[in-house]
């Protein structure tokens, strides 16, 4: 997650508010949600496939968030410290669900599976943010999950397999399952 | 996997953003579960170690009055229907005893043995009251006889009590030891047996009407007085038995604490809970004219409640004020009097009485931890307490005291 690092150059837009926050203020936190709400809403939208599901996971962030402001040392810019809360929300109530465990047992022969969702630039010409969106709305559960901690959040399967609970094997599976499904769709969308 | 990050990062439309709506409403859900500005949480703990004061309470409260006898109190035993001691030949003979469910509501002591032993064996520097006695050397008898016309416990309307120490003759020409036969004679018991919602406490109550009313004859008066003293309302500076002759010495009172508050607004803050003194004093004083050295604690266990106004904060530094009061009950007294000749006594008793306060404290609390959820502060303050009829302590001689209290919060979100 080098991308959460802080530049020297470039302070960290959040860490005013945060102060405030920290301190309770009412305006502060309001302000620190119409920010993030906009940027996490989305995030929260790609894990869980649906609207209400989505809301209903970043109403818990929030709560947290603004529970454990404290925790957040400055170490790394906030809007990653917050996103890394969004998305824990987000598998707890994956979690609370079983999807995964439902998932590996279909998935779990194919343990070689290939380790990169790298697709032809070809394929991925014509793929805009709002149908990517579409696309992993549309993802079934199981390994929409682990697309979205790989591609998009940048985790490894070492990682996402600790995160989830699977195997290593079980995680690469679900990945490779997702490129095939991306595939066909890319193709019928041409 | 920039790929994929790179596309999310081009603008997203706006269906896949909250709507106002959505945006207001998840807001009001969020805001009411945010703790609010003030540096107190929803509910604090000021506590102490916690377990330590209910613990204490509770071992005050439930346990028997005294474990060991003093010089004020003959030793309390469940009454017997009909007890002899010993026979003629020095074999103890006991009449039937009562039930233990039925020792536990018997409300009257019995007392018996001699209350005055010569200087011939087992001497005795004063008067000394004892369960059982083997060798009495005086023959003595006492004859109380009481009568309650209207009783503050609900003990029948006329109550008679009878206590009879015989002690037989002694036979020359026999090398056992002298008889002591001591009956007690109870002609209330029946009737209290009928009594309705008896307690241990219920029955310590009778005694001290027993006490009050009582026409003491005899020797052994200043004991009896001594008996009504300890189980009925104590002030011990007009206790008959003791003279003080030196200044009173006190040692730091303690309290232990703990207690729940409620944030009422973002300045006020509400607390109440438990608390537990003690107040520990010596001096000097004789006992029927032999000096003493006097130790006496008295144990408290009371209510506090206490009204906090947020002034601020500074960094980890939270800024209060309080004013309150407490009630609190005496519970127990304990003295420890140790003679010039090494001979010490202990006496506990309950003592009755409850002590009113107010108080003014300015207080500090520094708050760390994960989520800054525990507390350590500082309560100087000024208390006052008001007369009482408890034992004499620090708080009746010195009723204005500057204090000091510290702990631990424990905020809950």
């Amino acid at each position: 997650m080098s991308d959460n690092k802080k530049t020297r150059e470039q302070p960290d837009p959040y860490s005013n508010l945060v102060a405030r926050c920290r301190k309770q203020d009412r305006k502060a936190q309001r302000e620190l949600y119409d920010r993030l709400s906009m940027r996490m809403f989305p995030v929260c939208l790609r894990y869980m496939g649906e609207r209400e599901k989505a809301k209903d996971v970043l109403h818990d962030g929030f709560i947290t968030l603004f529970s454990k402001l404290d925790d957040y040392r400055g170490e790394g810019l906030f809007e990653g410290w917050a996103r890394r809360i969004f998305v824990t929300a987000c598998l707890m109530q994956i979690r609370k669900n079983d999807i995964l465990k439902q998932t590996v047992q279909i998935d779990g022969e194919s343990a070689k599976a290939e380790t990169s969702l790298e697709l032809d630039p070809q394929e991925t010409a014509q793929l805009d943010a709002d149908k990517l969106m579409e696309l992993i709305v549309s993802m079934p559960e199981g390994f929409r999950t682990v697309f979205n901690l790989y591609a998009i959040e940048g985790y490894s399967h070492k990682e996402i397999a600790q995160m989830l609970s699977l195997s290593e094997g079980g995680c690469r599976s679900q990945l490779s399952r997702a490129r095939v499904w991306l595939q066909e769709r890319l193709k019928k969308m041409k | 996997m920039k790929q994929f990050k790179d596309i999310l990062e081009k603008d997203l439309g706006k269906k896949w953003s909250l709507t106002e709506d959505e945006k207001s409403s998840l807001w009001e859900g969020i805001s009411s579960n945010l703790p609010s500005a003030a540096p107190k949480g929803g509910f604090l703990w000021w506590a102490v170690p916690a377990a330590v004061a209910a613990a204490v309470a509770a071992f005050f409260l439930l346990r028997s009055p005294s474990s060991s006898p003093s010089p004020f109190q003959p030793e309390i035993k469940p009454i017997e229907k009909t007890t002899t001691l010993a026979d003629g030949n020095g074999a103890i003979e006991s009449a039937e005893s009562p039930s233990r469910e039925k020792e536990a509501q018997m409300p009257v002591l019995a007392y018996s043995g001699t209350q005055k032993v010569s200087g011939q064996q087992g001497i005795s520097e004063e008067e000394t009251p004892q369960a059982t006695t083997d060798t009495p050397t005086e023959p003595e008898s006492i004859t109380i006889e009481t009568k309650t016309e209207e009783t503050q416990v609900e003990t029948p309307a006329e109550t008679k009590t009878t206590i009879q120490a015989n002690e037989p003759e002694k036979k020359a020409d026999s090398k056992k030891v002298s008889d002591t036969k001591t009956t007690f004679k109870k002609t209330y018991e029946k009737e209290y047996y009928k009594t309705p919602s008896r307690s241990n406490r219920f029955a310590f109550s009778a005694s001290s009407n027993f006490s009050g009313r009582g026409k003491v004859e005899g020797p052994s008066s200043s004991m009896i007085k001594a008996v009504a003293s300890e189980f009925g309302y104590i002030q011990y500076s007009s206790a008959p038995q003791v003279q003080q002759i030196s200044e009173t010495k006190y040692s730091l009172p303690l309290n232990f604490a703990i207690g729940v508050s409620y944030k009422v607004s973002d300045v006020v803050t509400v607390g109440t809970g438990v608390s537990y003194s003690y107040l520990h004093s010596k001096y000097n004083g004789l006992i029927n004219g032999i000096y003493y050295d006097i130790k006496q604690g008295v144990h408290y266990v009371g209510i506090p409640v206490n009204v906090y106004f947020n002034l601020g904060n500074s960094g980890n530094l939270d800024f209060y004020a309080a004013a309150g009061g407490a009630a609190e009950k005496g519970v127990k007294v304990t003295y420890q009097m140790k003679s010039a000749a090494g001979n010490g006594k202990t006496s506990d008793s309950y003592v009755k009485g409850i002590q009113f306060s107010t108080k003014a404290v300015a207080g500090m609390e520094y708050r760390f931890g994960k989520g800054k959820n525990v507390g350590f502060y500082l309560e100087p303050g000024v208390t006052y307490y008001f007369d009482s009829d408890l034992p004499a302590s620090i708080r009746t001689d010195h009723p204005l005291q500057f204090e000091a209290q510290a702990g631990i919060r424990f905020h809950l979100k």
